[in-house]
């Protein structure tokens, strides 16, 4: 039997989802048509989440699906820069957490090579200086102890 | 009229100039570079404006907008890479003609065909709008309520995938609205306990993570697109008298194809660029010249998509309702500032009204002029590594999102969206309308609740509204017909 798997997971996650939405819509008080409580659209919503996605995992059988792939190292690379910058700016400070950001950020790309990425870090550091601390006036701290 | 009294007056301010020279240039930039669209662009400047009135903040966003219909062209001609969407309708004709050393009258038509269009879409705005936003006026909830439903199923209908993809991407959306505190009675929904949430989620995280990190992360193993490009001299763009014969009626069928359809929710730029061109090969004398260099085929869809982008606003400043992605964001803007978007605007703010329809003729001129001279230094810009180049993107995401509110929990986030808005492009589903249900949940939710308590819970005394239930109606129409040609195009 042929499945298309990439029909067949997104629908699973958005059933999922879907009831996930509802049974927390349901906790916030339904109400009626006519004095809808919070919950009330949001049961709706996760209703017709249920039904797209069921929809979904029924066209998926019977039909063979693209191939599926991910960039693992650009995913892998970018989280990490993301992630590093979120802390680091909270902890040390905006030229700190520029220059992991980008730092790790590079790696994503099988043309990395250390020198080139460390000179764009630090260029790239100095520009954020330049146009968000003088230009801009930000109220972020560059450097925080 | 109210553009010389309070319009223009207001654009000419110095500030004003200052930042709609500022977009446009941005924008051109950005349509220049392929990958990075006007999407990502306004995003990142979104934080920008915040210290600026709503006013400038709105004149270099726009003018980042449709400033990057005019750069997206030029990699189109020179390198058959689209700069913008819209733009891929330019390579067919636009590259074998650089091919055939035109490629000087190829830029100097497409910025001349542009300023034509995106003039005529400013006519459009100009002459229809008050109209459009007077009679919306008599819009009572049942009405928001029909247009929005009929604006949420236009925009599943954009892009590539599946009817069902775009409706569960727009019911996601809504649902992403739905968190923080309902306006209606206080209850905080879908925080998990993160006080960070009470509020709900940014428009500007959400769109730089589902469009400008997840673009990143899915452009990583980009070519760098630094070939060797031919060299365009100043009197190579003369066109002759046969191409400027060639391309006027072209023009203006671009741009009225393009302005009606870019007041359209759901459609824009993009399908009027592909119907003016279709348009064009049909009715021309010689339709086996297109493809191989002929001038209509870039003078008609650069026209189109300048027209577009500029009547896209008419939704967004008249009824509050945003096209697009794009529109979605500057929508997000404006409510930062504390303007609610909608038919009021036009009595209660004309100022940013008439303002911002000035400086989109400034903007126009602006572009007219800078784009000649500047073609040179964009095609350099065209060499630049992608690998150096998407760090510093994702930099500025960072430094953007956290210099919103010092919060490194938006940043997560934004990474947050960015991973989800990755997985989404792998598994065939468009972000667009993920964006606008979000910013239109909220909204939505109030109209529906408002329309039902009036007709105290009966759907059919809602429905029984002529404006509402036509609008209804023609939802239903446009659900039905686009499900059935998407159906019909999967069996072939």
């Amino acid at each position: 039997m042929l499945i298309n798997f990439r029909d067949l997971t997104s629908g699973a996650v958005l059933v999922a989802v879907g009831a996930i939405v509802s049974t927390l819509a349901i906790t916030y008080e339904v109400g009626t048509f006519a004095r809808m409580r919070a919950g009330f659209f949001p049961l709706v919503l996760g209703i017709l989440l249920i039904a797209l996605g069921g929809a979904l995992v029924v066209a998926a059988i019977g039909k063979k699906g693209p191939p599926i792939g991910f960039d693992i190292r650009a995913m892998g690379a970018v989280s990490a820069g993301i992630t590093l910058f979120a802390v680091a700016a909270e902890a040390y400070g905006l030229m700190l957490a520029s220059l992991l950001a980008v730092g790790a950020s590079s790696l994503g790309s099988p043309k990395f090579r250390v020198v080139p990425a460390l000179v764009l870090a630090v260029t790239a550091t100095l520009g954020v200086w330049l146009i968000f601390k003088l230009g801009l006036g930000i109220s972020a701290p560059m450097v925080r102890n | 009229m109210e553009l010389f009294n309070i319009g223009f007056p207001t654009a000419f301010s110095l500030e004003n100039l200052l930042y709609c020279f500022l977009g446009v240039f941005l924008g051109t930039f950005v349509g220049v570079l392929p990958g990075i669209g006007a999407l990502a662009a306004v995003s990142l400047l979104l934080p920008v404006t915040f210290y600026l009135d709503p006013i400038t903040a709105l004149v270099m966003l726009g003018g980042v907008y449709y400033g990057t219909e005019y750069g997206g062209s030029t990699a189109s001609i020179l390198l058959n890479l689209p700069g913008t969407a819209s733009n891929a309708v330019t390579c067919i004709d636009g590259y074998p003609m650089a091919q055939q050393g035109r490629a000087g009258v190829a830029l100097f038509v497409t910025t001349i065909a542009s300023f034509i269009g995106g003039g005529f879409g400013i006519l459009v705005i100009m002459f229809l709008a008050p109209s459009v936003a007077s009679a919306a006026l008599a819009f009572g909830p049942a009405e928001y309520f029909a247009a929005m439903t009929f604006g949420l199923i236009a925009a599943a209908t954009i892009g590539q995938g599946s009817v069902i993809r775009g409706l569960s991407m727009v019911v996601l959306g809504l649902v992403l609205g739905s968190i923080g505190a309902d306006v209606h009675t206080g209850i905080i929904r879908y925080s998990f306990g993160m006080s960070e949430l009470y509020d709900g989620i940014s428009i500007i995280v959400l769109a730089m993570g589902l469009f400008g990190v997840a673009e990143v992360i899915a452009s990583v193993r980009n070519q760098s697109l630094g070939q060797s490009v031919a060299r365009v001299t100043l009197r190579s763009m003369i066109p002759t008298k046969a191409d400027v014969r060639q391309s006027v009626w072209p023009v203006f069928r671009g741009s009225g194809v393009g302005s009606a359809f870019g007041a359209l929710p759901g459609t824009g730029p993009a399908i009027a660029v592909f119907l003016s061109y279709a348009l064009e090969k049909n009715i021309a004398k010689q339709p086996e010249r297109f493809g191989k260099g002929a001038i209509e085929g870039i003078a008609s869809p650069e026209a189109s998509n300048n027209a577009a982008v500029q009547t896209a606003f008419i939704p967004t400043l008249t009824l509050g309702i945003p096209g697009s992605a794009t529109m979605a964001v500057m929508m997000g803007a404006l409510m930062i500032h504390g303007i609610n978007p909608g038919p009021q605007l036009m009595q209660t703010h004309p100022e940013l009204f008439w303002g911002l329809i000035a400086s989109f003729w400034i903007g126009n001129v602006m572009l007219l002029v800078l784009n000649i001279p500047l073609i040179g230094i964009w095609i350099k810009l065209l060499s630049v590594p992608y690998h150096y180049l998407f760090p510093v993107v994702i930099l500025l995401i960072c430094v953007g999102t956290y210099s919103i509110g010092n919060s490194a929990f938006d940043v997560m986030l934004v990474l947050i969206f960015g991973i989800l808005g990755y997985f989404m492009r792998i598994y065939g589903f468009e972000p667009a309308p993920l964006l606008i249900g979000f910013i239109l949940g909220p909204l939505l939710e109030e109209n529906f609740r408002r329309a039902m308590q009036f007709a105290r819970g009966d759907f059919l005394l809602v429905v029984s509204h002529p404006i509402a239930g036509s609008i209804l109606v023609a939802s239903a129409i446009l659900l039905v017909f686009v499900s059935m040609k998407g159906y019909l195009l999967r069996q072939r």
